[in-house]
């Protein structure tokens, strides 16, 4: 199953204090956790950003070992950047993988707790037409994924990858090729039914980033406390948690 | 290729160009889509299929883009959509910094620009051709891949890559250039026959989505 199909299960299906707490709150403890991956380079400050994000995993009850094997995948390519700035020392490559695992994790945490559609209307924030496209995007995401896997076990249930390795590549070309194509008559399909409704180029989405604070927040909220403490002791105290 | 670099390494003022190169274009493109709803829906779907090819792991660090399918498939303006929203949802899995996403737009863009225009021309000088899509996707896919793996590492090497005074900042940008060019030359290559692919597949079945 996909990393997105997962995480949005995790965002609408599961039930924790994080959960319930709005995004505002999520929001403004993942813009600390980061700033503090901005501001200082003391692999001591990310350490203990790192166990701050794995107790929000906890308390999400979501399972740290999966968060962790899907930072793997990001931090994966962050390790060419790491490697490249190995002649210096071995400290600064791990403040690099940390940042990248930091940033990963965070945000998986966010996206793992909080329905896409509510962090899309931040971008709907921006322009209409964005927050659009990326609500769309959200929902032929799933179609697209759903009708790849059903053609290629259709594929593989006629033998279109046994034989030769040429006529595997061509069969797996004209599966990607039928699947775009199928794509954009499902995005077709999806136009003639919205303008039937009057679809002019907005979709009204009611979900809004919530505002307005609840005592689910306190948990968030605190998180954030914290990121803010590393992040000011690591400025404020440099010679203390040395880069 | 896009920038897989975590928050917080590259300089504030770099990420933040990118920021501003990105409302900046976006501010022109959201001019020049208005009223062209039906490609937003495409532009819709064709983030959704780069998001799928994006999310694929394939063992090395590199994994398909299809920018270039997405500029010759809905045009400059809203490839540059399409493609800010793709690399929005894939940093809020961590895939690149959410503070890098301005420059891998910006750098996503141009490859989907080079492409593009690359693949019209080619479409043209070999107009009576039955092969011509073919080729025209896949040399412009390829030439745009190589011309962004280049950028990208113009952006690191502009980022000073190790900042540290004990090393001599050419290492540091030689060795992640001579990691990512292999790599990213070999992927363009597999990109490129894939596109190529895929574009005759559509084209062979009298779909009318790539017009040429």
């Amino acid at each position: 199953m996909s990393t997105i199909y997962l995480i949005d299960h995790y965002a609408n299906n599961l039930n924790s204090p994080i959960h319930r707490a709005s995004a505002l709150s999520k929001i403004i403890g993942a813009a600390l956790a980061i700033g503090t991956s901005i501001l200082t380079d003391s692999v001591i400050a990310l350490m203990v950003d790192f166990l701050i994000i794995l107790m929000m995993i906890l308390l999400a009850r979501l399972s740290p070992f999966r968060m962790l094997k899907w930072a793997i995948y990001p931090a994966f390519f962050a390790s060419i950047f790491a490697v490249s700035q190995l002649p210096s020392s071995f400290i600064r490559p791990l403040a690099t993988m940390l940042k990248a695992i930091n940033s990963a994790l965070i945000m998986l945490f966010i996206a793992s707790t909080t329905p896409y559609p509510e962090l899309f209307s931040i971008l709907g924030g921006i322009s209409q037409t964005i927050g659009n496209v990326a609500f769309l995007t959200y929902r032929f995401f799933f179609l697209f994924i759903d009708q790849a896997s059903k053609r290629f076990t259709a594929m593989k249930s006629r033998g279109g990858l046994a034989g030769g390795w040429k006529k595997r590549i061509i069969n797996m070309a004209n599966f990607m090729g039928l699947i775009f194509v199928i794509s954009f008559e499902t995005s077709e399909n999806v136009y003639s039914a919205l303008k039937i409704r009057g679809y002019d180029g907005k979709i009204v989405c009611n979900r809004k980033i919530d505002i307005r604070l609840s005592w689910n927040d306190l948990l968030p909220f605190a998180f954030a406390s914290c990121f803010l403490l590393v992040m000011v002791f690591s400025l404020l105290f440099k010679e203390l948690v040395p880069a | 290729m896009h920038i897989h670099v975590p928050d917080g390494v590259l300089p504030v003022w770099l990420w933040s160009l990118g920021y501003l190169l990105l409302a900046f274009f976006l501010f022109i493109s959201l001019r020049k889509v208005r009223g062209d709803e039906k490609r937003g829906i495409y532009a819709a779907a064709m983030s959704a299929a780069m998001l799928v090819a994006m999310s694929i792991p394939l063992g090395v660090p590199y994994h398909m883009n299809l920018t270039v399918l997405a500029g010759i498939i809905l045009g400059p303006w809203w490839a540059l959509i399409s493609d800010f929203v793709t690399n929005f949802v894939l940093a809020t899995f961590g895939h690149g910094g959410i503070t890098i996403v301005g420059l891998n737009t910006i750098v996503t863009w141009i490859e989907s620009l080079i492409g593009l225009y690359i693949f019209k021309m080619l479409g043209r000088a070999f107009k009576q051709k039955s092969w011509r899509f073919a080729v025209a996707a896949g040399v412009s896919t390829f030439i745009a891949l190589a011309l962004s793996a280049l950028l990208v590492i113009g952006i690191v090497a502009a980022s000073g890559v190790n900042p540290s005074e004990e090393v001599h900042e050419n290492e540091s940008i030689t060795i992640f250039a001579s990691i990512t060019l292999p790599i990213a030359l070999i992927g363009a290559v597999v990109e490129a026959i894939v596109t190529s692919l895929i574009v005759t597949y559509m084209r062979k079945i009298g779909t009318t989505i790539i017009k040429g």
